[in-house]
């Protein structure tokens, strides 16, 4: 199970990628919307992790582009973001993720939240 | 050609002028010495002068516009002049003091040299002055420092100095990560790609930020750069980032203006201009100038500066306000601050027994020590308490901390007259009428109670959120039948709507009030006060002497009769304006119909 | 009754302090020193008797050693002209102030140092709250460490004296700035526990990281707890700066109010201030 890890802090890189790989995946990471759609491109993803605000393209441009590309409208989406209005979490999910996790968020909360949106694709 | 051609010392200090004087003689220099700018008007009129040295602040006047007049006349175009100023007076920020020195270059000074008080300016004005001044012009040869003069002042000076200074002090460049927020940034190099920054702002590679860069000609242009390169260099305390620019038009222009400066700081020979904090007597490059500067503040707190540039009195006034904010006095928490006025400062206030806002004036500490205006103080504000009227805020409680009064009053959310005045687009002509009228009738209703209030003026006249008006500070007003013993030691606050008997120290009746309203609302209507000057002497001379222009002149759109009205309320005998609010409110009732 | 910490006062300026304050002010006179403590006095008062960079040095360790409480320091000297006192401000001192200034003025400028600082407004505290609660929850969830409020106090400017500092300004419905400030050893600490690592993994990149994350959880957390509320704000993108001595902004009509908070046996502090635009005075 290969997963990336898109977030342009390599803090939270670093943060997620451990969690990831504690259940057993890989983790990829990418530090910016582009590189996410790029890792993509190159194959053999499972799903995705991805923050809000990144500079060069942001997780919602990278989420709309998946959904309108036949080859990535299957792999699943998890948002990860300091944005927890209610709001942003409709808009992210009308966009097409399956998943939103608030930051901050515990070892636990990640995991299970990634589990989750497993289950569910 | 004269004989015997002078130095003509300008200072307001007499201690400073008679030491100066007296190394110049003593270096063969004949020098003239002036306190003020009039003194050496008659000194030019009636005596040849080669070379003046100027201080900027002067006492009647400054030095600016005494440059710049002397460059309008065709006898005294050609004079070179320096300005030299005490660093005990620069106390302005770098940013202030260069655009001092750039606009002193630009009226034409050729030089502008600071008395750091860490050596003796007098040596390094001798050199400066061997310089400038033909060969030959001390009158003894064994001057101390006598070098060979290199050049001569012939026709209008050159700007060649002020090229020297640019470069250490004008790139007052800033980075910020938002555009909102800017942090001091010193560029360290530059090339076309991009530049290095000296910085406390910490990135990370490939982050974008936006740079800003003062150019000449005061416009400010910011442009977007990315992050190529990163190294801490004082860790914690600051960065170099590598910033690689968008290339723009906006970022050509940058890179020209600083590389040139860049190229120009390394061949030319810098020279002390004696900043007040440079220690070195080696002549400090531009890189090292800027890189003394230690501030880091992001904007400048006014009321910090305030305080520094202040007459003395004053700043510390506002220290002792500054050091109450965010305390408790009694059962009143002083919530934020508002302003300081002459006597006072003002906080917003919390009442915490009643929970409800109030204002809170503290009394200057100065006033608060004189026995007879404590006295004076708490009478009148026995008084006033007692009015209750819609209009007016209304004093709630009067106290003391150690011996510093203060009042607790209705607190007004909302602004002055004074600061609607600012942004004119937020008056109209019908509500300003109604502002009248309502402070008239105020007024009315205040004089039946045998009170003056001896400060109207636009900055104690408030609006509140919902529109409301209230007249405030009749707190420090004294009531009508005192004698001149009574005025504010202080002087008035403004002198622009001072009325003639005020600044005379009369005895004041409400007629002075009528004529304080209505300078405040030919204010309103005019745009500009009645009369102005640039010190409170001229003034006041005006108010006492000049005749009024007409309303109607400054301000075509208002009525003659309103025009008229106002005239009649600013009449220079009391007796020639309206005897009672009454007359006064029914005659602006009729322009209103 | 107030205890004074007087710094470096030769016993001539001692006398003239005591003329100035009195008999009854209690204070206590002390050489300066790198590793000097500041233990439960209500004011230093430091005297200026050396070059202005040395002067801004010392400032700087003992606002250091005020770990973030609200301890006015106030640099005194005798000289004769007017010294501008913004570069010990930004330093870190709170005032500067003349024995050639009258008593009356020094004494009424100190006394009213002393005051004690007020307790927020039941409004304040309302708006307060949440930030002081998220900022608990994000130390614990990211973390694992127990964060507590310990005080609040309010000033008229946000004044920096951290090693480090997240800055977000706040704009929309109410406008502002919060700034949260650290000392290197806890940001480094805080930082490492989030990624958990060791302390000497932690190179500049992600203390940038880990200091703009920290800020924009606790701008993200609150903001929305105030949805539909007056406070509600929107964020921009986090600034990270470091060393001591910025200064963002200066407020009329405005308090910010700087919360200290303890973890680890370590203090930082979370300065918010935040105006909404329909209060506009
Ligand atoms: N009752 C009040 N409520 C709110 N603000 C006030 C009140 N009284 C005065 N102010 C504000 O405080 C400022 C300073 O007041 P004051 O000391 O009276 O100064 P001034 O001499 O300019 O009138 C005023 O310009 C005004 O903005
Ligand atoms: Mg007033």
């Amino acid at each position: 199970m290969k997963i990336i890890v898109a977030d342009d802090s390599r803090l939270v890189r670093g943060i997620v990628e451990k969690i990831v790989v504690s259940m057993g995946f890989e983790a990829v990471p990418a530090a910016n919307g582009q590189e996410a759609l790029d890792l993509l491109e190159a194959g053999g993803i499972d799903m995705v992790l991805l923050d809000w605000n990144m500079p060069i393209m942001n997780g919602m441009d990278v989420i709309k582009t998946m959904r309108s590309d036949e080859s990535f409208r299957q792999i699943p989406v998890l948002m990860v973001s300091t944005e927890s209005e209610d709001e942003r979490i409709r808009q992210a999910l009308e966009a097409g993720a399956q998943g939103y996790l608030p930051k901050p968020f515990t070892p636990e909360q990640l995991t299970g939240a990634i589990r989750r949106v497993l289950s569910m694709t | 050609m004269d004989a015997l051609r002078y130095l003509l010392l300008i200072n307001r200090e007499a201690r400073f002028l008679k030491t100066l004087s007296s190394s110049l003689l003593e270096a063969g220099f004949p020098v003239l010495a002036a306190e003020s700018i009039s003194d050496a008007q008659a000194l030019l009129s009636s005596q040849a002068v080669a070379l003046i040295i100027c201080d900027t602040d002067l006492q009647d006047g400054d030095g600016y516009e005494f440059l710049a007049a002397l460059k309008n006349s065709p006898d005294t175009k050609n004079l070179p002049f320096i300005f030299l100023v005490s660093a005990r007076y620069v106390v302005d920020s770098l940013e202030e003091e260069v655009s001092k020195i750039l606009k002193a270059f630009d009226l034409g000074a050729i030089d502008f040299i600071i008395d750091s008080m860490e050596e003796d300016v007098s040596r390094s004005l001798i050199k400066r002055l061997n310089k400038t001044l033909p060969a030959g012009f001390q009158q003894s040869a064994d001057a101390p420092s006598a070098a060979p003069a290199d050049e001569t002042p012939s026709g209008p000076p050159e700007r060649r100095d002020s090229k020297r200074i640019v470069p250490g002090y004008a790139v007052e460049s800033e980075i910020s990560r938002d555009g909102a927020l800017w942090i001091p940034g010193r560029i360290t190099n530059i090339n076309e790609q991009g530049l290095m920054m000296e910085t406390a702002l910490l990135g990370k590679l490939g982050m974008s930020v936006y740079v800003r860069v003062p150019l000449p000609g005061a416009q400010t242009v910011a442009i977007r750069c990315h992050i190529r390169h990163i190294s801490i260099i004082r860790q914690p305390s600051s960065a170099e980032v590598g910033l690689e620019a968008d290339d723009t038009a906006e970022w050509i222009e940058i890179y020209t203006y600083i590389a040139k400066l860049m190229g120009i700081v390394k061949a030319a020979e810098t020279k002390k201009i004696a900043g007040g904090r440079q220690e070195s007597s080696e002549a400090p490059s531009a890189a090292q100038t800027l890189s003394e500067r230690k501030t880091q503040y992001v904007y400048v707190d006014p009321e910090l500066h305030a305080a520094d540039t202040g007459q003395a009195g004053k700043a510390l006034e506002s220290k002792f306000y500054r050091s109450l904010i965010g305390k408790q006095l009694g059962n009143y928490k002083a919530v934020s601050f508002i302003g300081a006025g002459s006597m006072a400062g003002v906080f917003k206030g919390w009442d915490v027994l009643l929970e409800r806002h109030v204002a809170l004036k503290v009394i200057s500490y100065r006033l608060s020590a004189i026995p007879s205006f404590r006295e004076m103080f708490i009478r009148e504000a026995r008084m006033v308490s007692r009015l209750t009227h819609p209009h007016i805020a209304q004093l709630y409680h009067l106290d003391q901390i150690d011996d510093v009064l203060y009042l607790i009053m209705e607190f007004i959310n909302g602004g002055t007259l004074a600061d609607i005045l600012k942004d004119r687009n937020n008056l109209n002509l019908a509500k300003c009428l109604e502002y009248f009228i309502t402070t008239c009738r105020t007024l009315d209703f205040v004089s039946k109670h045998n009170i003056v209030h001896r400060d109207i003026k636009p900055a104690n006249i408030m609006i509140d959120d919902r529109g409301v008006l209230k007249i405030v500070d009749f707190g420090i007003a004294a009531a009508g039948d005192e004698t001149s013993e009574s005025r504010k030691p202080e002087g008035f606050g403004s002198p622009l709507y001072a009325s003639p008997e005020c600044i005379l120290g009369r005895p004041l009746d409400l007629c002075s009030d009528i004529y304080s309203l209505g300078a405040t609302f030919y204010h309103v209507f005019a745009g500009v006060p009645p009369f102005e000057g640039e010190t409170d002497d001229i003034i006041t001379a005006k108010h006492l002497n000049e005749q009024l222009v007409p309303l109607k002149k400054v301000s075509p759109m208002v009525s003659g009769d309103l025009s008229d009205i106002i005239g009649k309320m600013m009449a220079k005998k009391p007796q020639e304006r309206y005897q009672s609010y009454r007359a006064l409110a029914n005659d602006l009732t009729e322009v209103v119909h | 009754m107030k205890k004074i910490l007087g710094i470096d006062f030769s016993p001539k300026a001692e006398i003239a302090l005591l003329k100035i304050l009195g008999k009854d002010a209690y204070i206590q006179y002390e050489k300066f020193q790198e590793t000097i403590r500041i233990g439960d006095n209500d004011m230093v008062l430091l005297w200026m008797d050396e070059d202005q960079a040395l002067v801004e040095q010392k400032i700087g360790k003992l606002r250091c050693a005020c770990n973030f409480q609200n301890i006015p320091i106030i640099v005194m000297h005798d000289q004769p002209r007017d010294i501008p006192s913004q570069p010990y401000v930004i330093a870190g001192a709170t005032e500067v102030l003349s024995l050639s200034d009258p008593a009356p003025a020094c004494r009424n400028i100190i006394n009213g140092y002393l005051i004690p600082g007020r307790e927020p407004l039941p409004e304040e505290k309302a708006y307060l709250d949440p930030f002081i609660r998220n900022t608990c929850h994000i130390l614990k969830t990211m973390a694992g460490m127990d964060a507590v409020f310990k005080k609040v106090y309010f000033s008229n400017a946000i004044r920096i004296f951290g090693d480090v500092s997240g800055i977000m300004g706040l704009s929309g419905n109410s406008e502002g700035t919060l700034a949260v400030t650290f000392y290197w050893d806890l940001a480094k600490t805080i930082i490492a526990r989030m990624m958990n690592t060791e302390e000497d993994q932690i190179d500049a990149e992600l203390i940038h990281d880990g200091v703009s994350e920290i800020i924009n959880m606790i701008s993200g957390t609150t903001k929305k707890d105030f949805v539909g509320k007056p406070h509600h704000f929107e964020i921009t993108l986090p600034s990270v700066v470091v060393g001591p001595g910025h200064q963002i902004g200066y407020f009329q009509n405005t308090a910010a109010a700087v919360l200290i908070f303890e973890v680890d046996g370590q203090a930082f502090a979370l300065h918010v201030c935040i105006k909404p635009k329909s209060a506009a005075a």
